[in-house]
């Protein structure tokens, strides 16, 4: 396919705003009488709330109002797929991070002063923070839930019991994992503004999900969809972290500003915002993988067990993905995977890039190299031996004969970008010698991720844009999937301009906005490129029909084989710029309109609940890492990752690498680094601040490698299928792969994060204390 | 409280009033209306409300506004001015040092005042220069290369 | 932040002054970091009178006497890092000033303000009590010199009065030739509280032994302390390995010692004895 735009380097169309400090973030927007809102949060993490006293808070100097669940009209729940999250809540608190109560005043030193004044009088509960314990206890925390499982996918394939008796070697592990801070460098911030004319709200801010923020407001407020306006600011930072904290923070600012007439602006400090806002999913897994005695895998089970905190949120579907993609990118005759998510009184566990997936990976990804130990080869040559190829089952019972299965070819590049396996023969030569200290490792990890929300979305896995060609010759791109950092706006512009056949120069983007641009699925599941890429097509070729029956008229020539490439239009014997085919529509004498409304829909799948075709297409995706490890001490230096993707098409190159480029740094900090220092007694969380929430910074981060490994995918409208979070998913494997091969002994570190201080314990496990 | 400070901020000259225990961040946000300096953390951890205080790199969340009296500030909002900053700015949209651009602000002030006093920094001195603004969007690389870059042509201006 | 007033004196004359005529608690502000992170957690200021010592002319510079350094207490840990002067006769205390918070706190935050604070994981503590500081303090319009030891009495506790006014930090001047090793174990490699850190000075005579050592850990003991019977292992010998791994197990061993056993004392205290001994042989071993 020739393409004019797609495929080349192109500067961000935010960016000029962005280094100028120009950008509007959330917590930017300013307008005249603007009150600031302050939340008051749990004291405990369960407890029923007896009474709540806003009087003295009330009288506080600058207090505009004092809200609490009681002046919520509509509904008191929300949530995107289970209606059970509390935006204040009511009669009870179920996390540390439950609102009871919002102030709004003149001033934000107001707001906090006033907060502190509202008396709050509880019974506490037991708390349960660990799920084990939670499943089936008597404490119950959402009574439609009365074992305290909220949900669970069981995918199956074959007969697992028989392939595990078959099997020469059965590879038995648990692995645990954290909790993990989506830690956008922006916190949360909302300012909505109410309409003095009717019962409307304007809001403004750090929204990922703008639809689902309105139907939140609509639900819990009793106003209008269409008058709610929701226009998402740029976005600091997301990673699917700013879709129901945000929202709940806008019900409850929109309360404020419809009760009071004023725009109420509503900002987290950051401690509030690791307080409140959920995580990645700390799962265990009991994993058992059996292969024959070449290693090649005859099945593998999985009993995992999600925490999913005191909402649902997205839980059900991580548990989705963990059970469809957990099992990788490997040939199995049979598939046993069960993953249950549990309520507890812990944060509420939701999207974060990888959903899931960086968590299964990582165990099965060790369980591989603990396979490879036992058959006596390399963690390279038994991924080798079992890897997918086009024309394979995929573990869930896919049959891949649609696109190019390239994990293969993805690994192999990423092996010898590392020279891993130069590094690794010498590596495990060296780490032979007890006595050694300072020992490296390599590690690999590899993915199929599944672009966007698979099979359990059936029907409604929907995109919409709206595009408008104006007079000037402009094609003006109206879509609701939001720029959150990862580029989305460029590459719609970009994907326009080419469905459109114009120069990107020829194209706008419209500020996101809920009023302007169709209703759409969000910008989640890594499907902006690939759902937003086939609405836009859509909506390309409907405009296109509609210009050729205007050009028809005006140039009075056949238009059946019509191309709009390049700015040009050629039909017939002509060929004409696409002003002049702009001009003819909008001449008096035919006056059509270059407008249309693209729609796009992931063809139902076929799934039956445990097995078939879980997504609609894949990205395949290889990380290998190496490290270096100090058993003295217990620190982990990460040398180089290399990361290997075919996003089937990237749209625009430096963008793709960035993904990658970030995405390993982000597995990174999950690997080594990241823990909220949860504690079960209270579930209060220490770590609430980047001084002790460490994420990785730029001396931490070695000089990564990306590779884009293009295989255009034929079930994508631009050749682009996902990348966002393919490209944090295996980095956690192949870090941790790599730690457990300078430890001498693969799958042993098996609890996240593997950080100093257990890495340090595992060298005393396992070579002794050195003598000082 | 209201105290009189006097002050340079991107090459104009100030005078006003202002509490004197307030932050430097909000004084720039919400009296100056200068929100492109961030808060990411409050606390000097996250380096996105980093400013550039008589040619040294400083976390503005951590300034008493009395402190800014008599000095000579930059913010990212007056780097267009500058020879340094205008390249600086023109490389990280060039280079892919930019996605969410909340950190972006707080990256070029350090960016710039690094290349203020050492015009040919290596990498690892780019790496340290920046070690106290967290991005968790790049990965870092293609910040260091936009900022290599912006020296390379610095340098062959110079 | 909240406070009573706020005042920012022209010189040490007049913060001096204010000192003196002010009622109620004094809280004295240098680069603020750390005060300005509390008074974000609560109010604890509201009924101070801050005084703003920030840039006061008499409390800057970094002078060279015959055997001591005087820091003034207005310096930044950038400016003690990038001293020619402490680089080449305190290099130790260069070092550890390289590793506190990010460079944007370093060019803020002075080095008085760190022992005043006295957090016990400041990485400049544990160079400071290897080089023997002393701090000067204003107290009632004289000038008193007190051992760092004295001053940080626990963590986050000095024996200082809100009326006490720190004017400089005394540090040994060290010969040329004297080998000093900083060492810092972080969590991660830049903006790291640290875990634990490592310090010591050694010089060797001619004949191969060592007529001077001190050696300590930071982050790890309550106050900032130097261990003369683990010092004694070394001077007046030829390091061997022997010795040196009884020197850095004995550091080790202070650990309990000092802070009673706690939960991390399993990872602290065969830590500190592997870094120390590492860090020991590095430099001082006959190649």
């Amino acid at each position: 396919m020739t393409t004019y735009t797609i495929g080349k380097s192109t500067d961000r169309i935010d960016a000029e705003a962005k280094v100028t400090g120009k950008a509007v973030f959330g917590d930017d927007a300013r307008f005249p009488n603007m009150l600031y809102c302050k939340g008051v949060y749990a004291e405990y993490a369960h407890a029923k709330i007896l009474s709540i006293d806003t009087s003295e808070a009330e009288k506080m100097p600058g207090v505009a109002c004092v809200v609490t669940a009681k002046d919520i009209p509509g509904e008191k729940m929300f949530g995107e797929l289970y209606i059970d999250q509390y935006p204040i809540a009511d009669d009870m608190t179920r996390y540390l991070g439950d609102v009871v109560a919002v102030v709004a005043a003149d001033t934000q030193a107001q707001a906090n002063a006033a907060a502190k004044r509202v008396k709050v009088s509880y019974e506490p509960l037991p708390v349960l923070t660990v799920p084990e314990a939670a499943i089936g206890n008597e404490q119950v925390i959402n009574p439609d839930y009365p074992d305290n499982i909220c949900g669970g996918v069981h995918a199956l394939k074959g007969d697992i019991d028989k392939s595990l008796r078959e099997s020469d070697i059965i590879v038995e592990g648990h692995f645990e994992t954290q909790f993990v801070e989506h830690a956008y460098i922006e916190p949360e911030a909302v300012t909505v503004i109410p309409s003095p004319m009717r019962p409307e709200v304007t809001v403004l801010g750090t929204l990922q999900a703008p639809y689902n923020a309105r139907i939140s407001i609509h639900r819990c407020l009793n106003v209008p969809m269409s008058q709610i306006i929701i226009r998402p600011s740029a976005i600091g930072g997301s990673f699917g972290g700013k879709i129901e904290t945000a929202e709940a923070m806008s019900v409850r600012a929109s309360l404020i500003a419809l009760k009071t007439g004023r725009v109420a602006h509503y900002k987290l400090t950051r401690e509030e915002s690791i307080v409140e806002s959920y995580k990645r999913h700390p799962i265990n897994f009991d994993l058992q993988l059996g292969a024959d005695k070449d290693g090649y895998i005859k099945g593998l089970k999985v009993k995992a067990i999600g925490d999913c905190g005191s909402y649902i949120n997205m839980s059900p579907p991580v548990a989705y993905k963990v059970a469809t993609l957990g099992p990788g990118p490997y040939r199995m005759d049979s598939l046993d995977y069960d993953c249950q998510m549990v309520i507890t009184n812990n944060n509420h566990t939701g999207s974060m890039r990888g959903f899931g997936t960086p968590q299964a990976i990582f165990a099965l990804e060790n369980a591989m190299d603990m396979l490879a130990e036992k058959v006596g080869i390399s963690p390279l040559e038994i991924r080798r031996r079992n890897l997918l190829a086009n024309g394979d089952v995929s573990p869930c019972g896919h049959l891949l004969d649609f696109h190019e299965v390239s994990i293969r070819s993805c690994m192999e590049k990423a092996v010898k970008e590392l020279d891993y396996e130069r590094k690794y023969a010498e590596y495990k030569e060296q780490n032979k010698d007890p006595k050694r200290r300072i020992r490296r490792g390599v590690g690999i990890a590899t993915t199929m991720r599944g672009a966007s929300v698979g099979a359990d979305g059936n029907g409604y896995d929907v995109s919409r844009v709206l595009i408008e060609v104006l007079p000037d010759g402009n094609v003006h791109v109206n879509l609701g999937l939001v720029e959150i950092g990862q580029g989305l706006r460029t590459t719609q512009a970009m994907m326009a301009a080419e469905g459109m056949g114009v120069s990107l120069e020829h194209v706008t983007m419209g500020e996101t906005d809920t009023s302007r641009a169709p209703i759409t699925g969000a910008c989640i599941a890594s499907r902006g490129t690939f759902v937003g890429g086939m609405a836009i097509r859509d909506c390309c070729d409907k405009i296109h029909k509609i210009m050729a029956e205007a050009v028809a008229k005006v140039y009075k020539k056949p238009v059946d084989d019509i191309v709009f490439e390049n700015d040009r239009v050629r039909f017939a014997d002509m060929d004409i710029s696409f002003q002049d085919a702009v001009n003819a529509c909008y001449s008096c004498d035919v006056n059509v309109t270059p407008t249309a409304v693209g729609t796009y829909y992931v063809p139902m799948l076929k799934w039956d609940g445990h097995t078939g075709e879980p997504f609609y297409t894949y990205t395949y995706s290889c990380h290998v890492a190496e490290v270096e490890v100090d058993l003295d001490c217990g620190t982990v230096e990460i040398i180089k990752m290399v990361g290997c993707h075919d996003m089937g098409r990237s749209i625009n190159p430096i963008m793709a690498d960035g993904q990658i480029y970030g995405g390993m740094a982000m597995a990174e900090g999950m690997a080594i680094f990241e823990d909220l220092g949860l504690d079960r007694k209270t579930g209060r969380l220490k770590n609430t601040n980047y001084e002790n929430y460490i994420i990785p910074t730029a001396m931490d981060v070695p000089e990564n490698v990306a590779i884009r490994n293009e295989n255009p995918d034929p079930r994508s409208a631009f050749g682009g299928h996902s990348l966002g979070e393919p490209a944090t998913e295996p980095g956690v494997g192949a870090i941790t792969c790599a730690i457990n091969m300078a430890l001498g002994k693969a799958g042993y570190i098996r609890s996240l994060p593997a950080d100093i201080d257990r890495v340090f314990f595992a060298g005393q496990e396992l070579f002794g204390e050195k003598e000082a | 409280m209201k105290k009189e400070i006097t002050f340079r901020l991107n090459r104009k000259d100030y005078t006003i009033e202002v509490d004197p225990g307030a932050r430097m961040i909000d004084v720039l946000r919400d009296q100056l209306n200068l929100r492109g300096t961030k808060e990411g953390c409050g606390v000097g951890e996250c380096g996105a409300c980093t400013v550039v205080i008589d040619g040294k790199a400083v976390t503005s969340c951590l300034v008493s506004a009395a402190q800014m009296d008599g000095r000579d500030i930059m913010t990212v909002e007056g780097l267009s001015e500058t020879e340094i900053g205008s390249i600086l700015q023109k490389c990280f949209i060039q280079y892919g040092a930019v996605q969410c651009g909340y950190c972006t602000p707080g990256m070029l002030m350090s960016a710039y005042a690094l290349l203020l006093h050492n015009d040919n920094p290596t990498r690892e001195e780019i790496r340290d220069a920046i070690a106290g603004n967290l991005c968790r969007c790049t990965g870092y690389v293609q910040i260091l290369d936009s900022i290599e870059k912006a020296r390379d042509e610095y340098l062959a201006k110079a | 932040m909240r406070y009573k007033d706020y005042y920012s004196p022209n010189s040490l004359k007049e913060a001096e002054q204010l000192l003196k005529e002010l009622d109620g608690p004094v809280t004295l502000l240098a680069g603020g970091t750390d005060i300005m992170v509390y008074a974000r957690e609560d109010d604890r200021y509201q009924d101070h009178h801050i005084i703003n010592i920030y840039g006061l002319p008499e409390l800057q510079g970094i002078e060279l006497k015959d055997d001591c350094i005087r820091i003034g207490a207005g310096v930044t840990h950038s400016e003690i890092e990038q001293s020619p002067i402490i680089q080449k006769y305190a290099t130790v205390l260069a070092d550890g000033c390289r590793t506190v918070g990010s460079l944007q706190i370093r060019n803020h935050a002075t080095l008085a303000g760190n022992i005043c604070n006295a957090s016990p994981a400041a990485d400049s503590l544990a160079p400071l009590a290897v080089l023997d500081a002393k701090v000067e303090v204003l107290r009632d319009g004289e000038m008193v010199l007190m051992p760092l030891y004295d001053v940080i009495v626990k963590p986050y506790r000095t024996s200082l009065s809100d009326r006490d006014l720190v004017t400089a930090v005394i540090v040994r001047r060290l010969p040329e030739d004297e080998i000093t090793c900083f060492y810092k174990l972080g969590r991660r490699k830049a903006l790291a509280i640290s875990r634990m850190t490592i310090t010591y000075v050694a010089h060797k005579a001619d004949d191969g032994t060592v007529d001077d050592f001190n050696i300590t850990a930071g982050a790890i003991f309550p106050r900032p302390m130097t261990f003369p019977d683990i010092n004694e292992k070394l001077l007046g010998k030829k390091p061997d390995e022997t010795i040196l791994e009884d020197v850095a197990r004995a550091l080790g061993n202070k650990i309990p010692e000092i802070t009673g056993i706690r939960k991390s004392t399993a990872y602290k205290q065969p830590v500190c004895s592997n870094l120390a001994a590492r860090i020991l042989k590095e430099k001082l071993l006959e190649v």
